[in-house]
């Protein structure tokens, strides 16, 4: 009873902010496909050819790249400006669960993240003119990395102070996490410095899974990959949900 | 009789600033009754409420909601009270029917419930037109009706209102009392009621708790508060050009207690001294009053004692 109940406020929750995207959808559908779209190009019209690696690299990269821009700046920024207007008091004071929120948010960002995603696969799977493998595999690789994205955009947005400093931090983390990780690259070519950094990096993980799973290769290759995944998810929407104060003071 | 809410020696200080919002704050609200909470801006009125919905936590004492201890458990109180809040910018998108439909659900009411309750809302808070448009969409007004709206659905145990008619034109704030009053009347259900309009409390409240800088002044029925104020007769006086001339006031002073707000002067006397106090306004001449009427105690008056204002005494 108590998990259907938890099970139910979730999915209303989830409607009540999916319903914000009939004012800011179209927009938003825009910027997401726009930035790793843009991204894309620019990598390919400036480094000429490219290798079948080096198409999956990109692919995969700018699936991450679309991913990172609505479940960590669009949702860090919405909390943080949500937290400074008091916004959320109005949830606070209903019988629904810190959880139920944080999933409904991350659940939102994560289907806004849609349209992005598949256009840019699929744009790029023309222009790049490769095989791309769509599976259980890549799906999960996809969830599971949006999973983490979003719990580092809700605890961006829960951990500022003003929704300014929440737009500033998100901004500063997309950077990071697209061009100081291997995101469009392979891990080795990167300094050491960056290597250690990036082995630490909730995308590179999630880069490598969603590259291999669109490259068709075997689950089992990139398992590793999604445990890890699933282990940043678990641990930083813990986090984030014993983040989440409703009560000040 | 069970309390609803007990306070004992509630204080709230602010970290940031240091400010004492609250201070040992002693007050029952009764299962049943319409309780009100009255004072002046920055009082410490929705400091209180704050803490009674679980939003803010106590810096000491005790607080209890429908025998729940909030201060150890605010997550138990959510699901015992209905509170609307003066901010839905979280829902800013949504529209109106959506707003009430979602927290009825929100609060357990199956799909059908919610949409029939929705749908009676809407019609008794005179808003059915608006049903389809965004909250932000809509006035100030009608925003705070669809707030009305959210906190109405789920027939609540306990309903906490913070200043709920602030923007609301007359027609619409009496409909809304009236609504308020049939909950409380039809169903039980008991009413916190947070609000600086001593129109809104006279009408409204079975009891009520008068609170300024944080402390408790005053708590009582309104009739038992007025007599605080005794037997004595009250003259309210609209001075010509602001003010009235300095003699007069003083003179005034001398024969009741004179209170000045709102560009009045409200004067309060024994029956046989109000009659002097009528003649000196004779003597400096009528040319320096606009208007003036005679009457008995009000709320205002013990208000206005309380929060300060006198002027003199006899």
């Amino acid at each position: 009873m108590v998990l259907r109940r938890f099970f139910l406020n979730t999915l209303i929750l989830f409607k009540m902010q999916v319903a914000l995207y009939r004012f800011l959808g179209l927009f938003t559908a825009i910027v997401a496909v726009l930035v790793p779209l843009g991204t894309l190009f620019l990598i390919l019209f400036t480094s000429g050819s490219t290798s079948e690696e080096h198409a999956y690299l990109l692919l995969a990269g700018n699936i991450v790249v679309s991913l990172v821009n609505t479940c960590i700046t669009s949702l860090g920024q919405y909390i943080g400006n949500m937290k400074e207007a008091r916004g959320f008091e109005f949830y606070a004071t209903l019988p629904v669960s810190k959880l139920s929120l944080v999933l409904a948010l991350m659940c939102s960002n994560i289907m806004l993240s849609l349209p992005g995603f598949i256009a840019v696969g699929i744009l790029g799977w023309l222009i790049l003119g490769i095989q791309i493998s769509i599976g259980p595999g890549f799906f999960l690789a996809v969830i599971l990395t949006a999973a983490t994205m979003a719990s580092i955009g809700t605890m961006i947005g829960v951990t500022s102070k003003t929704g300014q400093q929440a737009n500033h931090i998100s901004l500063v983390a997309m950077f990071v996490f697209i061009f100081l990780a291997p995101v469009y690259y392979q891990i080795e070519s990167l300094p050491l410095v960056l290597q250690w950094w990036g082995r630490i990096q909730p995308v590179t993980y999630g880069a490598n899974a969603i590259r291999a799973a669109l490259a068709g290769l075997p689950v089992s290759v990139y398992l590793g990959d999604l445990i890890i995944l699933l282990a940043l998810a678990t641990v930083s929407l813990t986090i984030v949900t014993k983040g989440i104060k409703w009560r000040e003071g | 009789m069970q309390m609803a809410i007990e306070a004992s020696g509630l204080s709230k200080t602010y970290k940031k600033n240091n400010v004492k919002a609250n201070i040992e704050l002693n007050l029952q609200v009764q299962e049943g009754e319409i309780f009100g909470l009255l004072g002046p801006n920055g009082a410490g009125k929705t400091t209180f409420v704050k803490q009674v919905v679980g939003l803010l936590k106590p810096s000491s004492g005790g607080l209890k909601v429908m025998g729940e201890d909030v201060i150890a458990n605010p997550d138990a109180v959510r699901s015992r009270l209905n509170y609307m809040s003066q901010n839905i910018f979280a829902v800013w998108h949504l529209k109106v029917r959506e707003v009430i439909e979602y927290s009825g659900r929100l609060r357990g009411l199956s799909l059908g419930e919610a949409k029939k309750q929705t749908k009676i809302l809407l019609e008794e808070l005179g808003i059915e037109e608006h049903a389809e448009k965004a909250i932000f969409h809509l006035s100030g007004g009608l925003r705070q009706l669809a707030g009305f709206g959210a906190a109405f659905i789920g027939k609540p145990k306990l309903l906490v209102l913070d200043e709920p008619t602030s923007a609301l034109d007359v027609a619409r704030r009496r409909k809304l009392w009236d609504k308020v009053r049939e909950l409380n009347q039809k169903e039980g259900v008991t009413v916190l009621l947070v609000t600086h309009s001593v129109i809104e409390a006279e009408h409204l409240l079975d009891r009520l708790a008068i609170i300024q800088d944080g402390r408790l002044k005053a708590m009582g029925s309104p009739g038992e508060l007025k007599q605080r104020v005794d037997n004595r007769l009250r003259l309210e006086i609209i001075p010509h050009n602001g003010g009235l001339p300095g003699g007069l006031t003083r003179d005034l002073g001398q024969v009741g207690e004179v209170f000045e707000a709102n560009n009045r002067v409200v004067v309060l006397a024994s029956r046989g001294t109000l009659q002097k106090a009528v003649g000196l306004v004779e003597q400096y001449g009528l040319d320096c009053i606009d208007d003036f009427r005679i009457g008995t105690a009000s709320l205002e008056d013990v208000y206005l004692k309380l929060g300060g204002g006198i002027l003199g005494a006899a």
